[in-house]
């Protein structure tokens, strides 16, 4: 491949925070003209900060980013926009009650003295939709589309700006496979045409569908790269998920599994996107864990509030700053948030402070927890500490079932083995646990069944043990599917299908 | 009939100043800043609208001094929600807060300046303040029902100001359909995030959606002082700036439902007075319009309720 | 108590701030007469001072207390304005914007009127019962605001202005039809009989032993949301309210039973107005006092234990300003403008001109 044909190019290029944490060290990648290039790795592996510092939301600490040869620094969106680098972003920013047309000149419309001119904007989107294959209705509302489609006005959106190098941030991961299909024939032809496509994705199948070239990123290095048609997928598995962590923790059941304390049968919820529930059967038995994976959006969270509605059910929430704590009230106040009503810690109505007080320090010393005291406003500690008190406020009730979602998500590796052990522990007294997580090494550690969701419905049910990450991948994107899968206890265990492809 | 068109033109003149802070209070919340401040915001434009014609420069010739008022008003208005995009776009304070505050403000800083620059704590009544002027058709005398209808009862014409509102919320839905501006302040307000990463200026939007109302609001105000009546007295919106926000509430921030619902608002209040050749205590009566304006609240969230129970139960 | 923990007490984190808005707010004040007075100083210092007592030596060698009744009004309003204060600031920890205070505050006043006209039982009960009628129906009625935003979505800030229109409506129509006293001079109920009334403190006044009802009133409220259960639910609904419905809290109930309360007392705030300060109710009292309970509770950051402090504060400049206006040509009305001008030098959470890092 000539120099003059490398559109983009990354030397080395690093990102340390503020806090310490390293997001990407010594990357080193290129992109040619017309070359649609895979970027994979998992949640946390460094991919949405590279993105960020190429659009010009984040400034690299270390490195170098080449665009045509020469070295560029973008301090804001707009000068990335400038230099033709269009962002298709995981969440789609259309405005709902907009057109189509009107979401894609969004900022840069058509207008002659000030007043809009419609048809022109209508015009130019018919005219990308038909050069690019990107099928497209101008007067459309974009809240009515599908997810999919949206997507498609956001590329839409960049191609008006003038970008000739796209950046799609996980742009499959909640399409279906005829929408996935769609987005990628609309990136071939848009390669075919000269432009460049670097596609964000955690997603194999995309790297050997689509994909000329691809990279592999891990804990913010890259730890492999080449052509996807030497590539092949579990090689790329391997190389994503590294080899499965020697469990750091004890996760042997003590005991056999006893009777079932959570039993759901054909549990539904329709909402029109992949995160819904489609005749969802599990049951989990005490003295268990099931664990639930998934891409994220494939109905576990909404299956976690379903079980934790059911009363009687503790609840780790997903989202630790809006549904787990109240950032501006005390560690004391968000710990008794579930147990508050009986005694000890209230009598008629009357909180006992002392006993409150107690069982907070209680709680801070028996998690590890450092604070300056009960009366701190929680919002100040760390990740890691807040998601202790979460997890300890959840046990506090001495719950029968947990339901655990992202236990350990953003929190340190010390304080995430921590959790983990205490899940165990939870586990090991009897209790019934489900743990959804994006992280399959947890769930491969600490589970004994794990189901995997996709769109809604298990797709898959297995024995924990004996396991591999590689295996699960294939379920999780919806390509393998066991047929009539559910998570009941007396469910036969298929050997898991090994995606050979 | 001719009744019917009376009492039309009576709440036409009543809906008025809550339409213009209806229409400023809905500029605002699209913008996605909600101004609670109408009620002040109306309150200082009626009043510098009045102080500003009494102490006029000598030389200004008559038929300009309505305008001078009315520019003085306006201009008044314009300050007042300055202040309150300054408190809380640099400031920090949270919106509805500096909102209220600022009301109360007004209301004090009016009685007090009234009682000192025009030495009557009540009203400007003594002196004679003037009224913009009204717009007539000539030559409709041959149709009694059109020559009322355009001309009014006295054959004046209406206010043109009254003319101005329905004009005015034209006006506004071509910035909203049709401008630039008007597309980067409805996505500013929608969705932030959107508007932010399509290089939309958001803190200048807001500004814009802050002022734009304070100057509807304003010219409610001033209708109050030189149009339904010609002088200023102390709390004379009478809560027209908190019924013009309920009117945005009932009319689910669209154009058509918030005129709409000022349009109610208005005709509760003339529906008062009309009922008050009844024999009924004055307070039951004073008592409709708050009524009606609470039911106009409530209803929407009542009918999803009973949709939602019915639902429940099949 | 350490001296630490007092003064930490006495002193919580926004004391400064409100403290210098108090004294940035006056120094305007004094700025504003100077437009319009033609002795400003003496007017300002009026203003300041006016409300003092004055300890004068008399002719016979003995010591008097002179100009008690001005300050006497200062601390009657004092009451009344942290009942309404503490009204307010209930719902607000629960972040509810309710502003029903001057309804609730009518109604309890005609429910505590009702109560002390028509009791015809043991003499002893006629004050507690008509206390207590007076916070059912400031408490009812805080809670009808409650109820319509829980069950209809209805905002509540407009809801509870135009509720408050329609307590001053049913205030008003039952004084005219049913309670009016024919031998008065202006529409008005009769003068409340002895076992209804407080007895006057200081003479002329107002000033009774409701004074205590203040400290008292700011003991429970601060006792209510530091210490009970409901005040636990209150604070956390309003602090987060995401958490708050995943954690299981009553949500709904907290919101409701928060304005309530508010309600109650108001309630109590208009009782004191009726059965302390003025002795009967007059058809066209003011409207208006709500809102300087608003006043007071954002003055005081939502913290019970600067509403005294703070209600104290406008109580003494709304009498300074009736003083100058007596001596000065300066309207009193001024007393109202700093009043709202230092609540909006409170609010500013930062300077312009001071670039503090996020």
């Amino acid at each position: 491949m000539s120099e003059q044909s490398v559109r983009l190019a990354l030397r080395g290029l690093g990102k340390r925070y503020p806090n310490g944490v390293l997001a990407n060290d010594g990357i080193d990648l290129h992109l040619a003209r017309g070359e649609i290039h895979a970027l994979i790795g998992e949640n946390g592996a460094g991919k949405s900060t590279l993105v960020k510092m190429l659009y010009g939301l984040e400034q690299p600490t270390a490195g170098a980013i080449l665009l045509d040869g020469c070295a560029v620094g973008f301090k804001s969106p707009a000068e990335a926009i400038r230099a033709g680098i269009g962002l298709v972003p995981q969440h789609v920013q259309l405005v709902p009650s907009f057109s189509v047309a009107r979401n894609v000149v969004l900022g840069a419309e058509p207008a002659r003295g000030g007043w809009l001119r419609h048809r022109a904007a209508a015009r130019t989107v018919e005219d990308l939709a038909q050069r690019y294959g990107l099928a497209a209705d101008p007067a459309a509302l974009a809240g009515s589309l599908s997810l999919g489609q949206q997507q498609r006005v956001e590329i839409l959106k960049a191609l008006y700006r003038g970008a000739d190098l796209l950046l799609l941030d996980e742009a499959g991961a909640v399409l279906s496979p005829d929408e996935a299909d769609a987005l990628y024939r609309a990136l071939r032809k848009l390669a075919d045409a000269g432009l460049s496509v670097l596609l964000i994705t955690h997603k194999i199948l995309d790297v050997l569908d689509v994909a000329d070239r691809y990279t592999v990123l891990r804990r913010g290095r890259v730890v492999a790269s080449g052509r996807s048609r030497e590539a092949d997928a579990a090689g790329l598995a391997a190389h994503i998920v590294g080899r499965a962590l020697p469990p750091t923790v004890d996760a042997a059941p003590s005991a056999a599994p006893s009777t079932v304390l959570l039993r759901a049968r054909g549990l539904v919820r329709v909402t029109g996107s992949a995160e819904c529930l489609d005749n969802v059967d599990l049951d989990v038995a005490g003295g268990e864990i099931l664990g639930i994976a998934g891409v994220e959006g494939n109905g576990q969270a909404l299956l976690a509030r379903v079980l934790a509605g059911m009363g009687q059910v503790a609840l780790v929430p997903e989202d630790r700053l809006h549904d787990g704590v109240a950032p501006t009230l005390s560690i004391a106040d968000n710990a008794i948030a579930t147990s508050y009503r009986s005694p000890p810690l209230s009598r008629r109505g009357w909180l006992q402070r002392p006993a409150i007080d107690a069982a907070t320090r209680a709680m801070l010393s028996e998690y590890g927890v450092v604070a300056r005291g009960p009366e701190q406003p929680i919002g100040e500690l760390s990740g890691g500490n807040m998601q202790k008190i979460v997890l300890a406020r959840a046990l506090a009730s001495r719950p029968r079932v947990l339901v655990a979602c992202q236990p350990t998500r953003g929190v340190d590796i010390g304080a995430a083995q921590f959790l983990r052990t205490r899940l165990l522990a939870l586990r090991d007294s009897g209790a019934a646990i489900v743990l959804v997580s994006a992280d399959l090494d947890e769930i491969l550690a600490l589970s004994s069944r794990v189901a995997v969701m996709h769109r809604g419905a298990i797709v898959g049910h297995f024995r924990a043990a004996g396991l591999a990450p590689r295996t699960l991948a294939g379920y999780m994107t919806g390509a393998l599917r066991q047929p009539q899968a559910a998570a009941r206890i007396d469910s036969l265990f298929v050997a898991p299908v090994e995606d050979t492809r | 009939m001719i009744a019917a068109v009376l009492v039309l033109l009576a709440l036409l003149r009543a809906a008025t100043p809550i339409l213009y802070a209806a229409l400023g209070g809905l500029l605002s919340e699209l913008g996605g800043k909600i101004n609670v401040a109408l009620e002040g915001l109306m309150l200082v434009a009626a009043f510098s609208a009045v102080i500003a014609t009494i102490f006029a420069p000598p030389g200004l010739p008559l038929a300009l001094l309505p305008w001078w008022g009315c520019a003085a008003g306006l201009l008044a208005a314009l300050l007042l929600a300055a202040l309150l995009a300054v408190l809380h776009l640099e400031c920090r304070a949270d919106l509805v807060v500096a909102g209220i505050a600022l009301n109360l403000l007004a209301a004090g800083l009016t009685v007090f300046l009234l009682a000192e620059l025009a030495g009557d704590k009540g009203s400007t009544a003594r002196f004679a303040t003037p009224a913009l002027p009204a717009l007539h058709v000539g030559g409709l005398d041959g149709w009694p029902l059109l020559n009322l209808l355009i001309n009014g009862e006295a054959g004046r014409g209406h206010h043109v100001l009254v003319l101005g509102a329905p004009l005015l919320a034209f006006c506004l839905w071509l910035f909203l359909a049709h401008t630039r501006a008007g597309a980067w302040l409805r996505a500013a307000g929608e969705h932030p995030a959107a508007a932010h990463a399509a290089g939309i200026p958001l803190r200048r939007m807001h500004y814009l959606a802050l002022l734009g109302s304070g100057l509807l609001a304003g010219l409610g105000g001033v209708y109050l002082a030189m149009g339904y009546l010609t002088l200023f007295q102390a709390d004379m919106t009478a809560g027209r700036g908190y019924l013009a926000l309920a009117a945005i509430f009932v009319g689910r921030r669209s154009l058509p439902g918030v005129c709409a619902a000022a349009l109610l608002f208005g005709a509760a209040g003339v529906l008062a007075t009309r009922l008050g050749s009844l024999d009924l205590p004055p307070q039951l009566l004073a008592m409709l319009p708050p009524l009606t304006t609470i039911a106009a609240l409530a209803a929407p969230g009542w009918r999803r309720l009973d949709s939602s129970k019915r639902r429940k139960q099949a | 108590m350490t001296l630490a923990a007092m003064s930490t007490f006495l002193a919580p984190p926004g004391a400064r701030r409100a403290l210098a808005a108090v004294g940035v707010a006056l120094l305007a004040g004094l700025l504003l007469i100077a437009c319009v007075s033609d002795e400003p100083l003496r007017a300002w210092l009026i203003l300041l001072t006016g409300p003092l007592p004055e300890l004068r030596l008399a002719a016979d060698g003995s010591w008097h207390w002179r100009r008690l009744v001005r300050f006497g009004t200062v601390l009657q309003d004092t009451v009344t304005l942290s009942l309404l204060g503490l009204a307010v600031l209930i719902p607000f920890r629960a972040r509810q914007f309710a502003l029903g205070a001057d309804g609730q505050l009518f109604l309890g006043a005609l429910g505590g009127a009702l109560v002390g006209l028509a009791w015809s039982g043991p003499g002893w009960m006629a004050l507690p019962l008509a206390a207590m009628a007076a916070m059912l129906a400031g408490g009812l009625w805080g809670a009808a605001t409650g109820i319509l935003k829980w069950r209809c979505g209805a905002n509540e800030m407009v809801v509870s202005l135009m509720l408050n229109l329609v307590a001053i409506e049913i205030y008003r129509l039952a004084i005219m039809t049913w309670l009016r006293d024919p031998g008065a001079g202006f529409p008005a109920t009769p003068f409340l009989p002895p076992q209804a009334s407080f007895a006057p403190l200081i003479a002329n006044t107002g000033v009774s032993a409701m004074l205590a009802a203040a400290p008292l009133a700011v003991l429970a409220v601060a006792l209510l949301l530091g210490r009970t259960t409901l005040g636990y639910e209150i604070r956390v609904t309003g602090a987060a309210p995401g958490f708050a419905a995943t954690a299981g809290l009553p949500v709904g109930r907290a919101m409701i039973l928060s304005m309530a309360l508010g309600g109650v007392l108001a309630g109590l705030a208009g009782f004191h107005i009726g059965h302390a300060v003025l002795g009967r109710l007059p058809v066209d009292l003011a409207p208006g006092l709500g809102f300087e309970g608003l006043l007071v509770a954002l003055l005081a950051r939502h913290q019970p234990r600067a509403i005294i402090g703070a209600a104290f504060f406008y109580a003494w400049l709304r009498a300074g300003g009736q003083a100058m206006e007596r001596s000065t040509d300066v309207a009193r009305e001024i007393a109202l403008v700093l009043q709202a001008l230092v609540i909006v030098l409170v609010m500013a959470e930062r300077w312009p001109w001071r670039k503090e890092s996020a």
